[in-house]
């Protein structure tokens, strides 16, 4: 589903406006990442919680024996806690 | 963050009371879901992707979430500078193996051998002596200790001839 259909559905279910619905939305999502950025989690109750996940720095050896180094990398996990 | 944080938030910026924020935020995630559950995945652009997998079976279904480009980037932002890099590798110097057997002699040592002999030779001589006396270390006892030996027999045994012994 597009966004747009999304805050349709929003605006028929709340009986805001359209455009309220959006800038809404909007809102929520911005909060989300905004935190995100700051490195801190979010858990949100009957929908999920929204983790930071950091996979560490490594070195793989190739057949031909050629080390390679792999950086760290930080990942967002989202974990449900809704059953679908 | 909870939810609660976000329906404050939401309160303040649209000016509603904590009870419509919240009956609204909740809104939004009920649809979400449901949307998710209808569709098979919901995209927000600039934020991510959900998408709903149901397992082999069919029975289970989980959700996954796909981070945009730009919010991947903004979470992974103190290594986003680092890449992959290959390593070369070369050999430690101690594990090398030495071509020729090398060695230092000490200034202790040298000194002592100038003092005893008087000469005036230098290391290099010195190196030499050593370098190419093996023919000397094959002998056990040196040439003095063997001719101070045939004195002390000959005084001992007096002046006696063709007397038989290892050194005679």
């Amino acid at each position: 589903m597009k966004k747009n259909k999304l805050i349709k559905k929003i605006a028929k279910q709340t009986g805001l406006k359209k455009k309220k619905s959006e800038n809404i939305l909007n809102s929520i999502v911005n909060i989300i990442t905004k935190e995100l950025g700051n490195k801190k989690e979010i858990s949100i109750n009957g929908f999920g919680d929204f983790k930071i996940v950091r996979d560490e720095m490594r070195i793989i050896l190739s057949k031909s024996n050629i080390k390679t180094v792999i950086p760290p990398k930080e990942t967002l996990n989202f974990i449900p806690r809704n059953i679908f | 963050m909870n939810k609660s944080n976000i329906v404050s938030a939401i309160s303040i910026r649209f000016i509603l009371n904590k009870d419509e924020a919240k009956k609204t935020v909740d809104n939004v995630f009920k649809i979400m879901t449901e949307s998710m559950k209808d569709n098979k995945s919901l995209n927000i652009p600039k934020f991510g992707k959900f998408k709903l997998i149901s397992s082999e079976t069919g029975k289970d279904k989980f959700v996954r979430f796909l981070p945009s480009k730009k919010l991947s980037k903004k979470i992974n932002y103190d290594f986003s500078d680092l890449e992959k890099k290959e390593l070369s590798y070369s050999e430690p110097e101690s594990v090398k193996v030495k071509d020729e057997f090398s060695y230092t002699i000490s200034k202790e040592f040298l000194k002592q051998k100038k003092e005893s002999e008087g000469s005036g030779e230098n290391l290099s001589q010195v190196k030499d002596e050593i370098a190419a006396g093996e023919e000397n270390t094959k002998k056990l006892i040196s040439d003095e200790l063997v001719k101070l030996h045939h004195e002390i027999i000959e005084f001992s045994q007096g002046n006696q001839e063709g007397s038989n012994n290892l050194w005679g």
